[in-house]
């Protein structure tokens, strides 16, 4: 063979891709490789319009093969930016998975002697291999990221729980001392008190006995006997005292009776057994709560109750109920900060006693308010919040059949509703 | 008598194909300048009957040359030398009244072509 | 700088070629998509590894990409395009608007192809030396840390081209490495003469 057609036979066999195409985009050479994948033979295709054989990609090839013979210069393609320039079938029809060839193309001018380009010769080149294998890499490197980041989240959440265990056996601990605290001071606080009660009974006796005696002296004794009686009640200063007897006592006893009302509402509050199912009125149960949270309250936060009255006791958790009630209090003081207004209602409503509390504050983002009750969602700062307490609140009234609803407006201020069944099954 | 011609490019080696091309038979005093303001001042003085002007030149460019030979100098002969050959730049040059508008390289041939063409030679 | 490789003639020279190659591109690209560029004066330095670290510090701004070339003359050339006007471009040169990532790339690497492609073959054409280009490719810059090169000096030939209707600009750098500079230097003696 000569070298010409050596040359010729060549470019047939490569395993590439070569197409060439005139100023026309009509096409002169189809190499054995592009005509295979194009399904033809390339005298079916000679002479006809590249653009026509391949219509979806014709403003794309249009321009590229114009560049080359505007700018003499090669023009390239890659498979990252636009994977399948010819609807070539993948090199792997039997084995792999890839179903359309991914495609590097080059461009190139064809040139005469006088530096004019002739043709423009398409070459491609079929790099499925490489972008398989590299799409491969990259779905391995975004799984590994994924999972990095999973974990990442698992590790803080960890964290979280961690200081919540912390902080719950904290509350725990807290509790229970409470609880013994209380047991420990009623009684001595019981007898105190009673004590004090008689003693205020007597104080009150013996002033009337000396009263009596200090007129009976004056009456019928002698000038010397009262004289005595003047001078010794003086140098007592009886007067003074039968005064401030009685005050000192009837306040001892008003003291005595706030700490007993204290030391009964801790003991309430920090009730052994939480699970305790009974009949429990929803107002007392809020009163109680306020009487521990109400201190964590803002001055300038003024607080608006409104309780509907005749409500019967229902049956429930009335400790778990008052955990609720003091979340949502809590919550609330955080929201309106050192000013606004929290409203608490207690209402009945058909099969449901509901209890409502709302506030005047920052409210919740309505992008939020879906996320709420899930566990660790919290919006306070590190160390503020734990993102438990709306979630153990949702489980506590799920578990007495009832609802947690909430109403919020950015700016304005939110409202949480809870729902009781009155008539509860255990 | 010898013409002025001055030949502005700030490039030495263009200047050199310039004074190359130029034919030797021709009867010309040559000046050389290397940017847009030595070349105006080259008119001034009376270098420049022929001027061969790039357009690509620091201080001052070539279209500022032709502005001011177009308005103070219209019998100066400019014949513009320059790499820039976009359509748009070709026709600025033409409207601002130069001679001809050659390509660089500059060939010797093409330049006593032109030279006689516009009679210069 | 120093300049310790070229002498005054040989940069001169070689700085007229880049002002035709320049020329030349800008032509074609007129013809491709109809607009006017400002010619500049092509700066030519001798770079370390430092100076060129310089012109690859991160810009927000920019986008980079580079392509090498293999022949008589190697090297590679750094196409640093401003992202302010690709929009411009990108219209100009038939994209479809609003840019997805993968057409900007496409456009990165087409704008780099042309004005490097021009730029290099018109100096490998007036030098008589032979260069092919390779395909381009997009360049993030590190960030973090020094690349190590293992080079001390390269010639960096440098053309600004910037569109004369809206705000856009790309410098095309051609680097070219040591022994090619030997060839470069015959080449341009050999023109001088």
């Amino acid at each position: 063979m000569h070298k010409p057609e050596l040359l010729e036979s060549l470019l047939r066999k490569l395993p590439m891709g070569a197409c060439m195409v005139d100023i026309e985009y009509r096409i002169v050479f189809l190499n054995d490789f592009f005509a295979d994948r194009m399904d033809c033979d390339e005298k079916d295709v000679l002479g006809k319009s590249l653009l026509e054989l391949f219509p979806e990609q014709a403003r794309f090839l249009k321009k590229k093969i114009n560049s080359v013979f505007i700018l003499k210069n090669e023009s390239f393609s890659y498979w990252e930016q636009r994977p399948h320039i010819f609807n070539f079938l993948s090199s792997r029809p039997v084995t792999g998975e890839e179903s359309l060839m991914f495609q590097n193309m080059e461009v190139l001018p064809l040139m005469d002697d006088s530096n004019e380009v002739l043709y423009a010769c398409i070459t491609i080149q079929d790099v499925t291999a490489q972008a398989s294998y590299y799409n491969d890499l990259s779905k391995v490197a975004d799984e590994l990221d994924l999972e990095h980041k999973a974990q990442a989240s698992l590790i803080s959440k960890l964290k979280n729980t961690q200081s919540q265990l912390v902080h719950s056996e904290k509350m725990a601990s807290i509790g229970q001392l409470a609880a013994g605290v209380a047991h420990e001071i009623n009684s001595p606080i019981g007898f105190v008190y009673s004590n004090i009660e008689i003693l205020q009974d007597y104080i009150g006796k013996l002033v009337k006995i000396t009263q009596f005696s200090d007129k009976l002296i004056d009456k019928i004794g002698q000038e010397i006997h009262q004289k005595l009686k003047k001078d010794f009640f003086e140098r007592h200063e009886f007067d003074y005292i039968k005064e401030d007897v009685v005050e000192l006592v009837d306040e001892s006893l008003d003291g005595v009776k706030r700490v007993k009302v204290i030391v009964e509402s801790l003991k309430e509050f920090s009730h052994a057994d939480a699970k305790h199912w009974a009949e429990s009125c929803l107002v007392e149960g809020i009163e109680s709560t306020l009487k521990i949270v109400s201190s964590q309250f803002d001055a300038n936060v003024t607080l608006h109750k409104e309780y509907e009255e005749g409500l019967t006791p229902i049956f429930c958790m009335g400790m778990q109920l008052n955990q609720v009630f003091m979340n949502l209090l809590v919550n609330a003081s955080h929201a309106v900060g050192d000013n606004g207004s929290i409203f608490i209602k207690v209402f009945s409503d058909g099969d449901y006693q509901k209890v409502s509390v709302r506030d005047t504050g920052v409210g919740i983002d309505a992008s939020n308010v879906s996320k709420i009750f899930d566990p660790f969602f919290t919006t306070k700062p590190v160390g503020r919040g734990t993102g438990l307490g709306l979630s153990l609140s949702y489980n506590i009234i799920k578990n007495h059949s009832g609802n947690i609803d909430v109403n919020s407006v950015v700016g304005e201020g939110t409202e949480f509703i809870v729902s009781i069944p009155v008539k509860n099954a255990i | 008598m010898a013409i002025p011609v001055t030949i502005a490019d700030d490039s030495a080696l263009s200047r050199k194909n310039v004074r190359r091309a130029i034919p030797e038979d021709w009867d010309v005093t040559i000046s050389e300048a290397t940017n847009g303001q030595e070349a105006i001042d080259a008119v001034e003085a009376g270098l420049a009957d022929i001027l061969f002007l790039d357009l690509t030149m620091p201080v001052l460019d070539g279209f500022d040359v032709l502005r001011h030979v177009k308005d103070n100098h219209q019998k100066t002969v400019v014949i513009v030398i320059s790499a820039d050959i976009q359509p748009k730049s070709v026709d600025l040059v033409n409207s601002l009244g130069a001679f001809r508008f050659l390509q660089k390289p500059l060939k010797a041939e093409e330049l006593k072509v032109t030279l006689h063409e516009v009679g210069l030679i | 700088m120093k300049n310790i490789l070229l002498t005054e003639d040989q940069r001169d020279a070689l700085q007229e070629m880049m002002n035709i190659s320049m020329g030349q591109a800008a032509k074609s690209l007129a013809q491709l998509i109809d607009v006017q560029i400002i010619l500049s004066i092509p700066t030519i330095n001798e770079a370390s590894p430092d100076d060129l670290i310089e012109i690859l510090n991160h810009s927000d701004d920019t986008w980079y990409a580079r392509q090498s070339f293999l022949g008589q003359i190697k090297g590679e050339v750094l196409s640093l395009i401003s992202k302010e006007g690709c929009d411009a471009m990108a219209e100009l040169m038939d994209y479809d608007k609003p840019l997805c990532d993968a057409q900007t790339q496409e456009l990165i690497l087409e704008l780099t192809n042309i004005l490097s492609g021009a730029c290099l073959s018109g100096l490998s054409n007036q030098l008589e030396l032979k260069s092919n280009l390779n395909m381009p490719t997009l360049l993030t810059p590190s960030t973090n840390g020094k690349p190590n090169y293992n080079w001390a000096t390269v010639l960096l030939v440098e053309v600004c081209f910037s569109i004369e209707s809206f705000s856009f600009n790309a410098r095309v750098v051609i680097c070219l490495e040591e022994n090619s500079i030997v060839s470069l230097k015959t080449s341009l003696d050999a023109l001088l003469s």
